[in-house]
């Protein structure tokens, strides 16, 4: 048998391997607006609320026709009080109350945040862990490290009126009874400092959820964030 | 002027020159230059490199001034070279360990550290050459000092005073004497964090 043949004969055999799974591969596309609002007390002390929301507009499979419908699918209110922790380290507990067709979700989480500015960027390291109650379902208990860059797009530091980019990078670790799940998030954003007080970013939320089980599913939103320092 | 009256004055003067040489905030605006943008003095300094150096140039904006920066990497070092806006060199930054520093400099530049904050961390150290521009233009190339420039230190620093934490700048001359101080005003992080 030629190589050119065993090739093909060996792409074919995957393509059929993978027809099954790439059926229940699943994907949501939405839009997940948030307004982000941050105060800074006295002592290294800070607080923040954040209220995000969640819309779909359209689920389906990679195989099938996609179902395009509007679901207003949650609103998130979060509220974090944290401290500074050394020179570049930031703790801090939140509480988060989720509201999803009617039902009330709590979360409580705990934080460890650690940002330093390089040569031409700033890079933070984020280790969360959160604990989410519903009313008719076991806790859900996370473990996530976050990886986030910014770097200016005009000089090596970032100023008023300039753009820069912003990379998360993201690996939520998930247990709920006794099942385990992963999540990828990769967040490229684009942002604006209008000045000292206000950010703007707008970008793709993309998450790959279910990466340890068959049932792979796709999750794109397009992210639209507004920080606030008060 | 009687004794008393220039006592009174030298007073006024040595509290008045802290107040305006260490209680600076720290303003500077950079913005990238293309090819296109610059001025036939930093084409030429761009061509004195036979080794076709790459170079980035940006303009930066100060309080009172601005200048023309070149920042680059030669040799495993992070250059920065600055030229007023009618091409003079005025000075050539090498980022450096805090190794290149002579020992009892460093001790001194530690011992004022100490005194201002309750607690620092050094980010960043360059060393810093001035002087004739004929010999700037040679250490730009080399890396390496020139008999006859001046030499001083600048640091970036992360330092705790009291219960705040904040950035500075700090100049120091080439014996560790602080010369010029300047708080950084950093953009929040809480996009990073949030």
């Amino acid at each position: 048998m030629s190589i050119r043949l065993k090739y093909w004969v060996v792409l074919a055999f995957l393509w059929w391997m993978m027809t099954p799974v790439l059926a229940q591969v699943t994907y949501q596309i939405g839009t997940l607006p948030s307004i982000n609002l941050n105060k800074k007390l006295k002592n290294d002390w800070s607080v923040n609320a954040k209220v995000e929301t969640r819309q779909i507009y359209q689920t389906g499979s990679f195989s099938s026709t996609p179902e395009r419908e509007f679901n207003y699918q949650l609103s998130d209110f979060t509220f974090t009080g944290a401290k500074k922790m050394g020179f570049y380290g930031r703790v801090g507990v939140g509480y988060l109350i989720r509201f999803r067709e009617g039902e009330v979700i709590h979360r409580i989480n705990q934080q460890y945040n650690y940002t330093k500015q390089y040569n031409g960027m700033r890079l933070s390291h984020r280790i969360l862990t959160d604990q989410t109650f519903f009313s008719n379902e076991t806790p859900d208990f996370r473990l996530r490290y976050r990886i986030s860059s910014q770097i200016p797009l005009n000089g090596q530091s970032l100023e008023d009126k300039e753009c820069y980019l912003k990379v998360n990078n993201e690996y939520v670790n998930n247990w709920q009874a006794l099942d385990y799940n992963l999540e990828i998030r990769i967040i490229p954003m684009l942002g604006y400092t209008i000045n000292r007080q206000n950010k703007v970013e707008v970008g793709i939320d993309y998450r790959l959820n279910s990466v340890v089980t068959e049932d792979l599913n796709h999750r794109f939103w397009l992210a639209l964030n507004w920080y606030l320092e008060i | 002027m009687k004794a008393s009256n220039k006592w009174f004055f030298n007073l006024a003067l040595a509290l008045m020159i802290p107040t305006s040489v260490f209680c600076q905030e720290k303003f500077e605006r950079e913005s990238r230059m293309s090819t296109s943008d610059l001025p036939n003095f930093a084409l030429d300094f761009e061509s004195a490199f036979e080794d076709n150096q790459s170079i980035k140039w940006y303009l930066e904006e100060g309080l009172e001034r601005y200048s023309i920066e070149a920042k680059y990497k030669r040799k495993g070092k992070r250059f920065s070279v600055e030229f007023d806006t009618l091409g003079t060199l005025e000075d050539v930054e090498i980022e450096i360990e805090q190794s290149a520093i002579p020992p009892t400099t460093f001790d001194s530049i530690c011992e004022r550290l100490k005194a201002d904050g309750k607690s620092y961390k050094i980010d960043k150290i360059q060393i810093q050459f001035t002087g004739d521009q004929s010999l700037l233009e040679k250490v730009a190339k080399s890396g390496v000092s020139e008999p006859g420039c001046v030499i001083r230190y600048e640091l970036v620093v992360r330092m705790r005073k009291g219960k705040n934490l904040s950035s500075f700048e700090y100049l120091f001359s080439e014996k560790g004497t602080l010369e010029k101080r300047s708080e950084i005003i950093i953009q929040t992080s809480s996009n990073l964090e949030y």
